[in-house]
């Protein structure tokens, strides 16, 4: 652990205290299955949050598009509510919106800057996130969930097209 | 025969305390008993430093000290009790690009949020069963990243890849056209 760089690289195997306290066996289906059930049941209403995380997004992204300076810390200022909304959505019965914020945060990683085109890119995800949220569509959303998440990446697709010389 | 976590020391970070209650509440089920919980990274290193944890579970993107910060300050701050322990990182971050920057910070695993109880539980037992040798090459001190990573990759097509957790809620037909008519609507100017 220190900071000059060795001659070798050295290698350690340190004790596995996690396996010697746990011992063998894993756990049980019975038990995987009541987790998977405190998962599904679980009693929040995630909108509040995602709501706040969009406001955020569509803040950051007008922001990002003005900027002529800091480009890229507007960029990461963006992927923050995106990403909350990805993560968390799906944990609380809305996997449509982890989806929708899945496909924009790709988007996001995958470009340089912010520039008209992206914007609008990035107004389609936000309205349809507003659209899903109004409409408190929880669950993935079946064939017409993937019916909006295949529109959007066409958006995408349609963007690196255009883009792809640069 | 089966695990016995109730011996096990965890501390689990997340800003998000409805997250960070979802977690508790799953490895509660699982058998664990000592959970020790922290809404950022820097109260979380306090937590380890404190309890000596078997095991860390962290969320990535947290203020002021985060994630990646956290697993820095874990394997190189003298104050740590033990270097050595894993540290199992939960991120809406799936691209490659992001996984390698976690490994490079000392990130034992990935696990990609939302995930499901199957997820969480393959991903402590690959801790458990495979763990990874250590590395000190001056730069880097932390677990060997020359595992393959493909196995911890879920990537960014989890949709299409994961039928298995497909739910079947109802739909209602109406308002997905009129989401799709719209968006079609904004997409054409693209």
């Amino acid at each position: 652990m220190t900071d000059a760089t060795p001659l070798n690289p050295k290698f350690v195997t340190p004790p596995n205290h996690f396996k010697m306290k746990v011992g063998s066996g894993g756990i049980s289906d019975a038990l995987l299955k009541k987790s998977q059930q405190a998962i599904d049941s679980v009693k929040l209403d995630f909108l509040p949050y995602a709501k706040d995380f969009l406001t955020e997004f569509s803040t950051h992204a007008k922001t990002a598009l003005d900027a002529t300076k800091n480009r890229t810390e507007s960029k990461e200022n963006i992927i923050g509510p995106v990403m909350q909304i990805k993560a968390n959505g799906g944990m609380f019965h809305y996997q449509l919106l982890s989806d929708v914020a899945d496909i924009a945060l790709q988007f996001i990683e995958a470009i340089e800057d912010i520039n008209e085109d992206a914007y609008d890119v990035l107004q389609a995800h936000e309205n349809t996130i507003q659209a899903i949220i109004s409409n408190k569509m929880q669950g993935d959303g079946g064939k017409a969930g993937d019916a909006l998440v295949n529109e959007l990446h066409k958006a995408c697709t349609r963007y690196f097209e255009k883009y792809k010389e640069e | 025969m089966a695990y016995k976590f109730d011996k096990v020391r965890i501390v689990v970070i997340d800003d998000m305390q409805p997250m960070l209650d979802l977690v508790k509440s799953v490895l509660t089920i699982y058998g664990f008993n000592e959970i020790y919980i922290a809404t950022n990274g820097e109260d979380g290193f306090q937590a380890i430093c404190k309890h000596d944890p078997d095991l860390v579970i962290t969320d990535w993107m947290m203020s002021p000290v985060d994630g990646l910060k956290l697993a820095d300050m874990v394997r190189r701050n003298p104050m740590t009790p033990n270097p050595y322990v894993p540290i199992l990182m939960m991120t809406g971050f799936s691209s490659r690009l992001r996984v390698e920057n976690a490994r490079d910070s000392g990130i034992t695993e990935f696990l990609v949020k939302p995930f499901n109880s199957k997820d969480l539980y393959r991903r402590v037992a690959q801790i458990i069963e495979n763990p990874r040798q250590f590395v000190d090459t001056g730069k880097f001190f932390g677990p060997d990243r020359r595992r393959r990573s493909d196995d911890d990759y879920e990537g960014p097509r989890r949709r299409d890849r994961e039928q298995e957790n497909k739910t079947e809620s109802p739909v209602d037909e109406e308002k997905f056209s009129g989401i799709l008519n719209k968006l079609r609507e904004d997409a054409r100017k693209i």
